[in-house]
């Protein structure tokens, strides 16, 4: 093991030279490393081909172009969380869910939640759902000319599809996917222990910020490992310089990773009392414009993928969804990764990707039926 | 032979490599000790007495600048952000119109579809010129039989009046 440390050679004089030539190489890897963190352009990212099917607010309905033939009935869509922006979905061609979705032959559409500005700190949850996702999925289903219609929700996507899956029966929701979506907030790993600490309120914070600034929420996600997000990331990108490696992946995904956007407040407030520190969606306590939320209710296939090493959703409060949701179809799958991982890199692409796609092949009518 | 190859070569630390591994090695475990601090109490609760004071900060120059910008001429971000959200709101009243007609359309559209057969113009041309010929045809036949009729009423009109005794003898 220690063996790699040492250089041997013939003679001193050679034992030099690979220094000499090493100490070069570092020099050069640095600058070209301090070279990509102050002058390079951010890669191109969310390049599928797309339309804009309907907008409302900063919000957007893309429909993705085929770029095969349509084989499958049921539209596919997919809802992001109010946390940084979706298009981690389609993060760039060959690492894209949205591409390799497309590709497969399924009916692809996006809900973009935009970037939320000061008239938005009103916006809560019960909006969210009852503007913005019902009526998203209506024109999916109608545009896809289907009854049905299936959902990917990753993180926050996730626990919203939920809300909605919970009170709209159409279009009839055939399959519901959970990436890294927490359901169950109790034992939330570190977050449990600064959102439940007497000395946090999100009363005092709303009251005090309105819209919840970026910068914040960009902080409560990296300080979650504060050394591998602040630290690692940089020296990540150096060792990929260093060891020749292609330094494009490392762009976009930082790109992706610092490309935050604010939080309206008032869905804040919820999202921290009701879910976190109350964890009221488990005990049908969510309430929207007077309607509860009943996890029984939801009658359809569902998927629930998961990152082993995921730090913000920990695996049993995705698994949870199991146990609570009312479908006989359920199917639970693990991937040795974190939480970006389930879309994100090289297994996603080449094990989770196909899961999602199969499972949904399954479930999903044929055109020709 | 290779033995004594290895004996003769110059070996020595490659301080490039070994601070490399020394690094990362490291990185690797300051990672896991802050996330294992970041998950205490302690760290909690200092966090949070740094964002409360930040917020009380906050609250005091919120408070102090909307006092300042309800008595300025100029619209203030609250006032720019009435507008948007008015905005917002019509475009969501729209927005539910334009739900409400599409469903009215399929409504229509499916009561429509269940009227089966429904004939075309040509079609209806024909039909009508089918029963003029119909009516034509019927009313030769009535004038035909109302002149019959006629002809047989004559002659029983006449006998009746034969056998009928004047209204005076019958008395």
């Amino acid at each position: 093991m220690a063996d790699d440390i040492f250089i041997k050679k013939d003679s001193a004089i050679q034992i030099g030279e690979t220094l000499a030539k090493t100490g070069q190489d570092w020099w050069q890897s640095t600058a070209r490393w301090l070279e990509v963190l102050a002058y390079d352009h951010k890669p191109s990212t969310g390049v599928s081909a797309k339309e804009i099917l309907w907008r409302k607010n900063k919000s957007k309905l893309y429909h993705y172009q085929p770029t095969s033939e349509r084989i499958y009935r049921v539209p596919v869509l997919l809802i992001y969380a109010l946390i940084n922006k979706p298009y981690v979905m389609d993060l760039t061609p060959g690492s894209s869910l949205v591409e390799y979705l497309v590709k497969e032959g399924y009916d692809v559409y996006l809900l973009d939640w935009g970037e939320f500005q000061w008239e938005d700190r009103e916006l809560t949850y019960s909006d969210f759902v009852f503007d913005y996702i019902a009526p998203a999925a209506r024109r999916v289903a109608r545009n896809a000319g289907s009854t049905d219609i299936s959902i990917i929700g990753y993180c926050m996507g996730g626990t919203m599809s939920t809300l909605y899956a919970s009170l709209f029966n159409k279009p009839v929701l055939r399959n519901l996917v959970y990436l890294a979506a927490p359901i169950d907030f109790a034992d939330a790993g570190a977050y449990d222990v600064w959102l439940r600490a007497p000395g946090y309120d999100p009363d005092r914070i709303v009251d005090a910020m309105e819209l919840i600034p970026k910068g914040f929420m960009d902080w409560g996600t990296r300080m979650l490992n504060p050394v591998g997000n602040y630290l690692g990331t940089y020296t990540r990108l150096w060792k990929t310089i260093e060891e020749d490696e292609d330094e494009h992946f490392w762009k976009v995904l930082n790109k992706w990773a610092t490309d935050n956007i604010n939080f309206p407040g008032a869905a804040y407030r919820e999202w921290i009392r009701d879910f976190y520190q109350h964890n009221k969606l488990i005990k049908n306590q969510i309430t929207l414009r007077g309607r509860r939320v009943q996890l029984q209710r939801i009658k359809a296939n569902l998927l629930a993928l998961v990152g082993t090493r995921d730090h913000i959703a920990l695996p049993h409060q995705t698994a949870a969804a199991l146990t609570y949701l009312g479908g006989n179809d359920k199917t639970y799958l693990e991937y040795p990764v974190g939480h970006g991982g389930l879309v994100i890199g090289t297994l996603a692409r080449d094990q989770v990707f196909p899961d999602i796609a199969a499972w949904l092949a399954d479930r999903s009518d044929l055109m020709e039926d | 032979m290779d033995n004594k190859a290895e004996q003769s070569q110059v070996t020595m630390i490659d301080p490039y490599k070994l601070w490399k591994k020394i690094y990362f090695s490291n990185e690797k475990v300051w990672t896991s000790a802050l996330q294992d601090y970041i998950k205490t109490d302690v760290f909690a609760n200092s966090i949070d007495l740094i964002l409360n004071t930040y917020l009380q900060y906050l609250r005091f120059h919120k408070d102090l600048i909307d006092r300042i910008t309800e008595e300025s001429p100029l619209a203030s971000k609250r006032d720019v952000a009435r507008v948007a959200e008015l905005v917002v709101s019509l475009e969501t009243k729209v927005d539910n119109m334009e739900l409400d007609v599409e469903d009215r359309l399929d409504s229509l559209d499916a009561n429509v579809c269940s009227v089966k057969e429904t004939p075309s113009q040509d079609d209806l041309i024909g039909r009508i010129t089918q029963l003029e010929a119909l009516m034509k045809d019927m009313n030769a036949n009535l004038t035909a039989l109302n002149k019959q009729l006629q002809t047989l009423a004559k002659p029983s009109r006449a006998a009746a009046k034969k056998e009928t005794p004047p209204k005076s003898e019958s008395k």
